[in-house]
């Protein structure tokens, strides 16, 4: 990982997580063991910049520790599928359900916010 | 050897995981409703700040499967009650008989089939767990043996006494079930019921259809015999009118 | 010619409950529809809390328990040997074949799939109380039509074939006794399994013997009532001689009964609902009094029991207590459980109607053109 993203990306999680207080994070406090889906890299296609890498650990907070927000619809839960394209997130659907430009950073603007330009994933 | 869950209210979060892996696997359409319905067979809720999920109890005698006139539903020896949708003649008897209240109907349809959780089945047979517990984050939700959960479930009573009500819910009720609970909080203020016999309940009609071939055999000789007697009486009676009319 | 025509001919009779009755079968039609079209719920006020309503309660449970009069008039006759009741075996298999077919109509609007009605020939589990009911009501069903065929054979002068009937006579009477017995008290027995659903004043372990029992007196009653009907409708006269000593019958069952649920409601601690009565100890206090108390008290006194209508609103009485108490098995006895109040669609009360109201027009037509009568029914305004 570019050496660049990681902290950001942890610095991002850590505000989120404190700010937002979620049931799963708060539980943790509790003592309850959390097991939190492992992080998802999707390769990139034709003309694309580079991987995407999904984090729970940044999203979850966001739902307020409700799974039900984002699964089964419009992500399944069981089997994980991919074929995330621009398109179908201009189109408000899988990661433009939120992912549209307003309620987070869409597909126009910083590539990298997303997409993982040069060195290693 | 039967399979269950063992799901312990103290480490839900109610992220709902269960619900949406419920729905994947089956086929079910969105959304996810408050409470059980044909459409979705498993839910968490909050009730007063503690979590409960509603899902079939996979009973070990299950009244369901008993009052089925057509055997739509059926334990199978692995453990979950499962339903045959094209045997089902839509009588709605389980949903009437059920303690639990877990048989849900589509009343929307008309062409209608019941909706309940069938741990499912599909995957148990394969050596999968179920769909639920394979996603939970917290482990709040057990998939394993019914004896070895059972087990797990007394020590962590043992264990923490003051975090458990000291009951396992589901070892006894309707005469034990595949899925079990635990609570913090004492379960009827979860929603669940707690005046469920001890006793399997399909021995309750049992105890009689099981006499059914022995009344038919008594009654009917009883009926005969009456028929019999009371009709000599008359085949007497009209042989001596007859004999009265020849001596005349 | 038309129909507006032929009533004014006075051929046919237009009064108000044919105008009633035509009424609600153009409203039966409607909803037939709707039911098929667009499902259970869109035209009854079932839930997942209230599974069974009134065409359970209703349609199954008072239907076949007000079609028992079959088995009793027939066992009177053809196995107690008392001929003298011959003339009144007719029209009671008449009002059973009517009533268990028009069960059978109703559970085709219960049912969610009622198409698939033969299943429980093929798919058999005997632990179901609701698998013993469905093939005893299927048997017993063919056991009235062969009762009934004869009437049918006469009319057509199928003399044969008449008398082969006749022979079976006795093997007939005592099946359908057999299975009356078996699929009067199983209806009683589907609500064993719900101990802790059904309300003490209700529930009992002994429910199938008191579902017979109050079938054999409702049974009894629907015969004296169809008599009275049959009088005002078709000119009949009330055979008084025959009706009273059923009714004396009728008394029996009934004292037997209510005695029965008394020692029970006492012995279970149940009659502590009615100190005093809530909704439920009202309600159980409605229909014994109606079914039971009232009925009784009048029978018991020769005057009421000799009187054509004296006997008849004791009856009309036995009959509305007994549909009052399969109501309250099925439904106000299982709403505290279920914790909603059901109250039937007026769709629903429309089919049930319906086809009481089926029920009345084919009993007239049957009477008009079969020899269900022994003599003539005398002519009116012709």
């Amino acid at each position: 990982m570019s050496a660049a993203i990681r902290p950001a990306l942890g610095l991002l999680s850590i505000a989120l997580a404190t700010t937002l207080g979620s049931g799963l994070l708060a539980a943790a406090e509790d003592g309850v063991e959390l097991r939190l889906p492992a992080d998802r890299t999707y390769d990139h296609a034709e003309g694309s910049p580079g991987p995407v890498l999904f984090r729970h650990g940044s999203h979850v907070p966001l739902a307020d520790g409700r799974c039900v927000v984002c699964h089964p619809v419009p992500f399944r839960i069981l089997r994980p599928t991919g074929g995330f394209t621009h398109e179908e997130m201009d189109a408000g659907r899988q990661c433009g359900t939120c992912h549209d430009g307003k309620k987070a950073s869409g597909t126009q603007g910083d590539c990298a916010h997303c997409h993982h330009t040069g060195g290693d994933s | 050897m039967s399979v269950g869950l063992l799901y312990d209210s103290t480490r839900c979060v109610g992220c709902g995981a269960c619900s949406a892996a419920c729905k994947e696997v089956n086929d079910l359409p969105p959304p996810i409703e408050e409470s059980t319905t044909a459409y979705t067979w498993t839910v968490v809720q909050n009730v007063g700040g503690a979590n409960v999920r509603r899902l079939c109890f996979h009973c070990l005698d299950p009244t369901c499967v008993s009052v089925c006139p057509v055997g739509a539903l059926q334990k199978t020896a692995e453990g979950p009650v499962v339903y045959d949708a094209s045997r089902c003649i839509g009588c709605r008897y389980c949903i009437m008989a059920c303690p639990f209240g877990v048989p849900k109907y589509q009343w929307d349809q008309p062409v209608p089939v019941v909706g309940k959780c069938i741990l499912c089945a599909g995957r148990v047979a394969r050596g999968l767990p179920t769909a639920c517990a394979s996603v939970c984050p917290t482990g709040a939700t057990l998939f394993g043996e019914r004896e070895a959960l059972v087990g797990e479930a007394r020590l962590r009573i043992a264990r923490a006494p003051d975090a458990y009500v000291d009951h396992v819910y589901g070892l006894t009720e309707a005469g034990g079930t595949s899925v079990l609970m635990l609570s913090g909080v004492p379960f009827e203020s979860l929603g669940l019921r707690t005046n469920v016999p001890k006793q399997p309940l399909p021995l309750l009609t049992w105890r009689i259809l099981s006499e059914i071939p022995s009344f038919v055999s008594v009654w009917g000789a009883f009926l005969f015999g009456i028929h019999w007697i009371t009709k000599r009486r008359d085949d007497v009676r009209a042989f001596e009118a007859a004999q009265r009319e020849q001596r005349r | 010619m038309t129909y507006p025509a032929a009533i004014r001919r006075g051929a046919v009779r237009m009064g108000f409950w044919e105008a009633f009755c035509a009424a609600i079968l153009v409203a039966f039609a409607g909803v037939t529809v709707l039911r098929f079209t667009r499902g259970l719920g869109a035209v009854t006020n079932l839930s997942d809390r209230f599974p069974w309503g009134l065409w359970v309660g209703f349609d199954v449970l008072c239907g076949v328990g007000l079609a028992a009069g079959a088995f009793t008039l027939t066992a009177i006759v053809h196995i107690f040997n008392l001929r003298r009741f011959e003339p009144i075996v007719r029209p009671t298999v008449l009002t059973g074949l009517l009533g268990y077919l028009l069960v059978i109509v109703g559970l085709f609007f219960d049912l969610g799939q009622p198409w698939r009605i033969w299943h429980a020939l093929v798919f058999w589990n005997p632990h179901s109380v609701m698998f013993e009911v469905a093939w005893c009501v299927m048997l017993y069903t063919a056991v009235l039509a062969l009762e009934f065929s004869p009437i049918v054979l006469e009319r057509f002068r199928l003399e044969r074939l008449r008398r082969l009937v006749r022979t079976i006579t006795t093997p007939l009477v005592i099946g359908g006794v057999i299975l009356s017995t078996l699929h009067q008290s199983s209806l009683g027995s589907l609500y064993l399994i719900v101990p802790e659903k059904l309300h003490p004043l209700w529930y009992t372990p002994l429910l199938p013997f008191l579902f017979l029992v109050s079938a054999v007196g409702a049974g009894i009653g629907m015969t004296i009532l169809e008599s009275y009907l049959s009088e005002r409708a078709f000119g009949r006269r009330l055979e008084m001689d025959l009706l009273e000593p059923l009714a004396r019958g009728m008394v029996v069952a009934l004292g037997v009964y209510g005695l029965l649920r008394i020692i029970i409601i006492v012995k279970s601690g149940a009659v502590a609902a009615l100190r005093p009565p809530g909704y439920e100890g009202w309600m159980f206090l409605l229909e014994f009094g109606v079914g039971v108390i009232i009925p009784v008290g009048l029978l018991l006194v020769e005057r009421v029991r000799t009187n054509p209508t004296g006997l008849t609103v004791a009856a009309l009485l036995a009959v509305l207590g007994f549909v009052m108490n399969r109501l309250n098995v099925s439904v106000t006895g299982m709403e505290a459980a279920a914790g909603v109040r059901y109250v039937p669609s007026w769709m629903e009360v429309t089919v049930s109607l319906g086809l009481v109201a089926l029920g009345f027009g084919l009993f007239a037509l049957a009477v008009r053109y079969l020899p269900v009568f022994p003599e003539p029914t005398a002519d009116r305004g012709a």
